[in-house]
This record gives structure tokens, C-alpha cells and sequence, in this order.
């Protein structure tokens, strides 16, 4: 990678010249679960800021499997970038969590001050500990050293490049998929479970807007939550119905409630970031969904599946 | 190292403190079973936050068990300062011999937690399935959050692999090698410490705090024969806790007044009711301990108390102050 080119960006520059050579070469790129070639990473980028996304994630069965690999590499991931962010003096990094840390008995609605108030589900406590202990070494950065490493804490992302895997992916690119093979198949859609779970759903570029504002104006340490209200909750049934309305699909919807339905509810507040920021606006959801089955639709051969 | 073929090779990390000291006293006095080889580390032989050191160690020495005591340990004012340190080299060290013990195929770990990471606010007694019910005291949250993560992983190599790695966990220990430094050690030793410079100066005994608040003691040479019996004896992931009933907790003062009487001291004892008291109580169940062995006879607190003083008294210039 050119060094020349990164010391002329500057916050001025348009970013894409960058991300298009870190693209580029990523067969150079370390993996951070080596500490020393995730230090060699930060001494050659020398970055100021970083926004920290990498992790090792799946999907329900193979959380379940691999619950020791899931925190193991992790925690080396998370070690690794924060304390590499702090020997190079990076001013503030914003980390990932994900509400499905939370404590799995709990009060409605969740918000950032019960992270730790019980242990999480056990069918991905590997994982769920692993993020939880990003906050606790963010405080712990803090308290030491006064470093402002923070995170965020997002609902469920959906959007363009997601994995739309019918088995291993999430529920939304999941009812895509499924709906794209239905049309093309003549066959009917069938949505897993009962269709009753309550889910609130954020579009990746609304989710990357807010992370551009973290990045830049919230300094506490404590996490904050992005995601639309609670009165934006929609069920898995309503969520199929927005996705068959988008793809224009006019086969039949069943739902096999002989599958798990998964968690009932993980409602978040948002509150917090309502407090800062009370006019961002969301992407209504029916449009979100449009252009993701669009994007799908369009790159079916090439998106992750 | 060769093979310890059919035999048993016990490594023991963290083999020159307070604990591991007391495993040594003990299997040395015949605890130590015909085919045991017993290994003793201590930072002199690795250093167990480096990944490369630990792995050599144990590809060297080839346990088929392990007892891990080794950790980054403080006082409290040194815990509030250093809240990263005592996380990260503590998850360090922990990921370290409990992975290098995976790879080279140990059939048990047994490591220690502490009854300081339970919750902060809890109901009592503490019992062993309500470590990560809620977050620790915040003084300490590095090192509390570092070894609840023992337990974590402890049971994802249970689920993952089939391994048994479990914990124990002992209430307060005290006994001879401790850390009788008046600062940054613990309340027992503190007072033997504080008790002998009284005397040398024929001035009075100041304990910190009210003498109010409550503590179950236990003495390392016991918690030396409940290790060697969780290697052997304790197959659960879940871990156990290692200490004496509710019914023989005591007070500071009570402490205090049996440090007094075994090193026969006659000077006035005052309370210094400025000092912080910490956590009033901890109170600690040891129901699970009792199913298991319901007649395990622990030392009695006074006869502890007054080895412990003799020990120090006898070893005061090497001893750790």
C-alpha cells in the first residue's frame, strides 16, 4: 500500500481513493488474530482514528458448536486492535457489540447499562462474552490511561453485501434469498418458525451514517445504541410481507413452526442516541428492503450465499 | 522431559506463593500419591503472559495435570489503578496455559478464582452458580472480569472439546509465605505484620476500620489438601468453592484478637475508624464442599492463627513484607 497516498488524504480528501487501495491489497492484509502482524498493521497505517468491525461471527448452529474458537479468537481479535490502537496513540476507536449480548433474562426495553447485568444465552456465550469484554477493556483504557475507546451497539443490520446464506445469514437477507429461489422456482416461500418474533431492523448505510457521527462526535466510553425505536419493531411475519411486497412475489407465504422461532424479543431503547441526535431520520423500512432486494437481485451471482 | 507413561505429572503454576507453597508442604508430608510427579513453577521459569515461554514450558515438562495459581495479584489501591494491566496480563496468562494445556492433550486444569468477583450487589450467601449474575465491584473490575473469564472458558473447552478444566474458588486464604505487607497484602497477614512491629515498639495495635466487617478464613495448608482432592476427586466443570461453613465467620476484631492472643501481645488495640472497612461481608455457602466430603476437618481458626504468627516470627527477615 502507498504511504504517499495516505499522508496527502486528510479529512478532506474523499475516502474512497483509500478504501479502494486497501481493497486492493487485501491479499497483504494481516488477519488481527496475530498480534504482531496486527501491530505491523497499525505501525505501517499509522492511523488516527480507527472503527473496529473484524470478528469471527456465524450463525445460530455453528455458535453453538464452536463457542471456544467464538471467544478464543475474539478476545485475540479485540486484544490485539485496542492495544495496538494504544501503543500507536490512535485517539479513538469505536468497536461493534450486538444486542445479542444482553443478559438473557432481562427487562424490556433493553438499554446500555444492562450489558453486564447477567449472563448472556448460552447457545452463543463464547461470542457474547468475547463482545462484552470489549466494554470492559474500553473502561479499563480509560481508567489506566484516559483513552476515549468506546463502542456502539446495533440491532439487526441488513443491507447490500450481507451474507444472504439461507442457513447460516440472518433473518431478513434469509427471507430474500428464500423468496428469490420461490419466484424462480414457481414454489411457495416459507418462513421459518411462526412468524410472531419481534425484531427492529437497521439498513447497514443508516447504521454507517451514525457510525461516521460516533466517530467523530460521541466521546463517552460507555457504548450507545444505534437502531431505530421501539415503536419501530416490526414482526418476522411483517418483515417476510415487506420483502415478498418488494420482490413483487405473488406465490404463497406458509410458516413451519415446527423451527425455532429464536429469541422472542430483544427490544432496544434508543433513547440515548434520540437524546443526541432527535432529528436523524431512518430509511423507512419498506424502502430499505426495496433496495436491498434490488441490490441482491442485481448481483445474485457474486453476493455471499 | 520424558513421558511420564502410566504416572501422573501435576505442573503448578504459581508454585512460590501463598497457595502453592502450601501444595509443596503438603504433598511433601505425604499427600503426594506413588507415581505423582510433582512440578513447581514459578516466574523464574517462564513467563506465562508470553504465548511462546508457556507453550515451551509445557511441551518441556509434559503434565498430565495442572494446578494454575499464577496470576497478577494486588492490593486494592493497586487493583483501582492498574484496571488494564490486571486484565490483560491476567486474560494473557490464563489463555496461555489453559490453551497450551489443550495442545498437549492435560486431562484436568484446575485454577483458582476468588470470592472478590462475584457480584457486587447480591444476596448471601455467595454460592457458586452466581459469579456472573450481575458486575463486579468496580475497584477491581480488570481482575474480577479476568478470572470469571477462567469459568467462561473453562466450559467452552468443556463444550467444544469434551476437556475438563474447572475452578475453585477460596474465600480468604492466609498462612505462611504469605504477603505480609501492610499496604499492599491482606487483613491477616497485615495484622501478624502490624502485631510484631507493635511489639518490637511497645505501641499500640491500630486496625483499619470499624473491626465490623465479616470474612471466612481459610487456612493455605487446608486449601493445599482440598486442591490436591479437586485433582484427584472434583470431575464437574461448574466450579466448587473451598472454604469453611457461614457459622465460622468471623469479625476483623475477632481476627484481630486472635492474632493478639497468639503472639501473646499486651499492648492496647485501637480502631482507626477513618480507614475504609471494604466489603462488610462475603459470606460464602460451602454446601457443595460439604456433599462431597461432609467430614473434611479444617484447622481451627486459633491454631491457624498461631502457626502462622510462629511461622512468621521465625522467618521474619525473608519473609515477603
Amino acid at each position: 500500500m502507498e504511504l504517499g497516498c495516505l499522508e496527502r488524504t486528510g479529512c478532506s480528501s474523499p475516502p474512497r481513493t483509500l478504501i479502494s487501495r486497501l481493497q486492493g491489497a487485501s491479499d497483504g492484509l494481516a488477519p488481527p488474530r496475530d498480534a504482531a502482524q496486527t501491530r505491523a498493521l497499525f505501525e505501517k497505517v499509522r492511523p488516527t482514528h480507527v472503527i473496529h468491525l473484524a470478528a469471527m461471527v456465524g450463525g445460530l448452529f455453528r455458535n453453538i458448536k464452536y463457542n471456544l474458537d467464538f471467544w478464543r479468537k475474539n478476545v485475540h481479535i479485540n486484544d490485539n486492535v485496542l492495544h495496538s490502537a494504544f501503543e500507536v496513540g490512535v485517539r479513538k476507536v469505536v468497536s461493534c457489540l450486538s444486542t445479542c449480548i444482553f443478559p438473557d433474562k432481562t427487562t424490556y426495553p433493553i438499554d446500555e447499562t444492562m450489558i453486564h447485568e447477567g449472563p448472556p444465552h448460552s447457545s452463543n456465550f463464547g461470542y457474547s462474552y468475547a463482545k462484552r469484554m470489549i466494554d470492559v477493556q474500553n473502561r479499563a483504557y480509560f481508567q489506566q490511561h484516559g483513552c476515549t475507546f468506546t463502542a456502539v451497539i446495533p440491532t439487526n443490520v441488513f443491507g447490500p453485501h450481507d451474507n444472504f446464506n439461507i442457513e447460516d445469514g440472518h433473518v431478513l437477507p434469509g427471507l430474500i434469498h428464500k423468496v428469490h429461489l420461490a419466484k424462480s422456482s414457481g414454489s411457495a416461500l416459507t418462513v421459518w418458525g411462526t412468524g410472531k418474533p419481534r425484531r427492529q431492523f437497521i439498513y447497514s448505510l443508516d447504521l454507517a451514517r451514525l457510525f461516521v457521527w460516533v466517530l467523530r462526535e460521541y466521546n463517552e466510553v460507555e457504548p450507545i445504541i444505534l437502531s431505530v425505536g421501539e415503536e419501530d419493531e416490526v414482526s418476522i411475519q411483517e418483515a417476510a410481507e415487506a420483502v415478498v411486497e418488494a420482490m413483487d412475489f405473488h406465490g404463497e407465504v406458509t410458516f413451519d413452526t415446527t423451527k425455532s422461532d429464536g429469541q422472542f424479543k430483544k427490544t432496544a431503547s434508543n433513547s440515548k442516541l434520540r437524546t443526541y441526535l432527535p432529528d436523524f431520520r431512518f430509511t423507512p423500512f419498506k424502502q430499505a428492503v426495496k433496495e436491498t432486494c434490488a441490490w441482491f437481485t442485481h448481483n445474485y451471482e457474486q453476493a455471499r450465499k
